[in-house]
C-alpha cells in the first residue's frame, strides 16, 4: 500500500478593529491573533491534515469618515514560518485610536479580506477570515463621503453576501474551504452575517477569554470539514 | 447510551458471512464515528454514521464534554437500529419505501430532538453561534437485507456522504449518491472537501434517501464513512485495498486486521467500514473468487495511475473508464428490484 496524504494550503486574513475602543482589549486580542494560527496549524496536524503552505494577511480597520487615510490598513500576504517576524511586527504595529461613533466600517475590512487573492495552488485549502471587534458595523457604503473610500466596494449588504456566498462574483475564496470566524458582540452587521451567511461561526464576545472548551469548539469547526 | 465501539470492537469473532467492522479514530477515544451491525435471521443490518466534527463542534460540559458530533453519531445508530429492528419485510415498491424513510426520519428527529432537550441543547444561549454550528449533526448510510429462497434484496438508507457499497466480481459498485454541495463525482470529491449538502440534525430539516436492490450473490456488501474511502487517492485504490488486504489475509480475522493496519496507516479521519461477505463456503473460496478481478484491477487501473502519481488528468481518465461499473448511484426507478426515492 502505498503512502498516501493529502496536502492543505492554508490561507488566514485577520482583520482588527483598531479604534480607540479596543484600547483596553487590543493587546489580547493581538495575542489571540498571533495564538490562533499556531493553534489551527497544530489542530489540522493533530488530525493528520498535513500543511504544506501557510499564509496569513493582517487588515486594520476603524471608520472612513472619522480616521482618513488610516482607516483601512491592510498587508500583503506573509508566507510562514518564513516571515513569521514580519507578520509578528505587523500585527505588534497596530495601535487602538480613532474610531468617531460607535459603529465601526467592519464591512468594508470584510470586503476586503474576501477579495484577498487567495491561494489556488494545492489539493485542498482552507480560506479562512477571522475578525475581532468590539462595536456593530455601519451599514456598507456610510464612509462613501470619504476621499480614501475605495472605489468598487460592495454597495450594500445584499451585494457582499453576494461576494460570500458566490465564488464567481467574490474574490475567489474557494467554495469549499472558506470559513468565516467573528469575535464581536451579538451587534447589527455582525449577527445578521451569523444568521444569514453560510459557513460562519461568530463567537458574540471580544473581550473575555473563551474557556478551553469554547476555543476548541472553534478550532473544530475552523480545521474540521462541514 | 450503548459505546458500539465497544460491543463490537477489536477481539470480536468473525463469523462466518456474518457482518463485521473495521474502524479507525483519528484522535484515539474521541472518535466521533459509530456503527450497528446485525446478523443472522432473515436478513443483515450495517449501519454506520460520522458525527459532523465541524458542524457538531461544540463540547457538552454535563455529557463528559463530548462533542455534538460525538454524541450524534451514537445516538442515530442507535436510533436507526430500533428502527430497523421493527421491519418486517423490506419495503416492496417506492411507496412503501417512501413510509419507511419517513418513519427514519420522523423517529431521528423526534428522539434527537428529546435527547438534546433533557440534556439542554435548546435552551443554552451559547456564546458561539452561527451556520457553522448545528445541534447533533451526523450522517448516516445503513444497509439492510432480506433473504429470499434464492436472492437477497438490500435496502440502503442515508443521509450525507456515508456510502453503502457492493464488491462483486465485476468490481465495487457505489450505490448511494452523496449529499454534497459541490455535486462532484467520486473522483473529483476526494480532492474538493466539499460541504454536506444533508446530514441529520436537530436543527435543520434533512432527508433520509432510499434505495432498493438486489444483491448479487456471492459478494460482499459495504457502508462505510467517508475516512474509509476519503483517504485515499481514486476510488480505484479503495476497492483495491479491500481486495489486497484481502489476498493477503488467511481468514477473515485477518483480512479485518489488514484493512484496520491500512486504514491506520492512511486515514486521516475517523474511519468505519461495515462488511458483510454473502454467498462463499469459506475464506478460502472467496479470496478465489475475487482473484481474477484483483488482477484485472491492478494491470487496468492501478499499476497505469501509480507509475504517473503526480498526474491527476491521467488518474481522471482512468477513473472515467472505471466509473461504467463503478458508479450505480442512477438506479432505475422503472425496475421492479432496483429503485430509489
Amino acid at each position: 500500500m502505498e503512502s498516501y496524504k493529502l496536502t492543505y494550503n492554508v490561507d488566514m486574513v485577520f482583520c482588527i478593529d483598531a479604534t480607540g475602543s479596543m484600547r483596553h482589549v487590543l493587546d489580547f486580542v493581538k495575542q489571540n491573533a498571533l495564538n490562533l494560527y499556531r493553534d489551527i496549524v497544530a489542530e489540522m496536524e493533530k488530525k493528520h491534515k498535513v500543511i504544506s503552505k501557510l499564509r496569513v494577511k493582517v487588515i486594520a480597520f476603524r471608520d472612513y469618515i472619522a480616521d482618513g487615510e488610516d482607516a483601512m490598513l491592510s498587508s500583503d500576504f506573509f508566507v510562514l514560518p518564513d516571515q513569521a517576524q514580519m507578520f509578528y511586527d505587523c500585527v505588534g504595529g497596530i495601535n487602538a485610536k480613532g474610531g468617531g461613533d460607535i459603529p465601526e466600517d467592519g464591512l468594508e475590512a470584510l470586503g476586503y479580506a474576501i477579495r484577498s487573492d487567495w491561494t489556488r495552488e494545492g489539493i485542498k485549502k482552507r480560506h479562512i477570515i477571522v475578525v475581532w471587534s468590539d462595536a456593530p458595523t455601519h451599514e456598507l457604503g456610510h464612509g462613501k463621503i470619504a476621499p480614501w473610500y475605495p472605489e468598487g466596494m460592495a454597495k450594500d449588504f445584499e451585494e457582499l453576501s453576494l461576494w460570500w456566498e458566490d465564488e464567481q462574483l467574490g474574490g475567489g475564496m474557494n467554495e469549499n474551504a472558506k470559513r468565516l470566524l467573528i469575535f464581536a458582540p451579538d451587534a447589527p452587521g455582525w449577527n445578521r452575517i451569523s444568521s444569514e451567511w453560510g459557513q460562519v461561526i461568530h463567537v458574540q464576545t471580544v473581550s473575555e477569554g473563551l474557556e478551553d472548551v469554547e476555543y476548541h469548539q472553534v478550532l473544530d469547526a475552523v480545521c474540521n470539514t462541514i | 447510551m450503548i459505546d458500539h465501539s465497544k460491543k463490537y470492537g477489536e477481539g470480536c469473532v468473525i463469523l462466518r458471512y456474518h457482518p463485521f467492522v473495521v474502524t479507525y479514530a483519528a484522535l484515539p477515544g474521541m472518535g466521533e464515528d459509530s456503527f450497528i451491525i446485525r446478523g443472522g435471521g432473515r436478513g443483515d443490518l450495517l449501519c454506520v454514521a460520522d458525527g459532523c466534527g465541524g458542524l457538531g463542534s461544540r463540547r457538552y460540559q454535563e455529557l463528559d464534554q463530548k462533542t455534538g458530533a460525538y454524541l450524534a453519531s451514537r445516538l442515530i445508530t442507535r436510533i436507526a437500529g430500533e428502527w430497523a429492528e421493527q421491519i418486517v419485510c423490506l419495503p416492496k415498491e417506492p411507496d412503501s419505501g417512501r413510509a419507511e424513510a419517513e418513519l427514519l426520519t420522523s423517529r431521528l428527529q423526534e428522539t434527537l430532538t428529546k435527547y438534546a432537550r433533557r440534556n439542554g441543547m435548546l435552551h443554552n444561549n451559547p456564546r458561539i453561534v452561527g451556520s457553522m454550528q448545528r445541534i447533533l449533526p451526523s450522517t448516516l448510510c445503513l444497509a439492510l437485507t432480506e433473504r429470499q429462497e434464492e436472492n437477497e434484496s438490500c435496502c440502503f438508507l442515508w443521509a450525507g456522504d456515508s456510502r453503502g457499497y457492493q464488491l462483486t466480481l465485476s468490481g465495487l459498485h457505489q450505490y448511494t449518491q452523496d449529499d454534497l454541495r459541490c455535486g462532484m463525482d467520486a473522483f473529483d470529491c476526494l480532492y474538493c472537501d466539499s460541504s454536506l449538502s444533508n446530514c441529520v440534525s436537530v436543527d435543520q430539516p434533512f432527508e433520509i434517501h432510499m434505495r432498493r436492490i438486489l444483491l448479487t450473490l456471492p459478494s460482499v456488501l459495504l457502508c462505510a464513512t467517508d475516512g474509509a474511502y476519503n483517504c485515499l487517492p481514486t476510488p480505484m485504490e479503495f476497492e483495491m485495498l479491500l481486495l489486497s488486504t484481502m489476498q493477503a489475509a488467511s481468514d477473515a480475522e485477518t483480512w479485518k486486521s489488514n484493512m484496520e493496519k491500512a486504514l491506520h496507516k492512511l486515514a486521516s479521519d475517523d474511519a468505519t467500514l461495515a462488511c458483510r461477505p454473502r454467498g462463499f463456503a469459506d475464506f478460502a473460496e472467496m479470496k478465489r473468487y475475487y482473484l481474477p478481478r484483483l488482477q484485472e484491477l491492478r494491470g487496468s487501473y492501478i499499476l497505469p495511475v501509480r507509475r504517473k502519481r503526480q498526474d491527476r488528468d491521467f488518474a481522471r481518465e482512468c477513473w472515467r473508464q472505471y466509473r461504467t461499473d463503478y458508479d450505480c448511484t442512477g438506479g432505475t426507478c422503472d425496475e421492479q428490484d432496483d429503485w430509489r426515492i
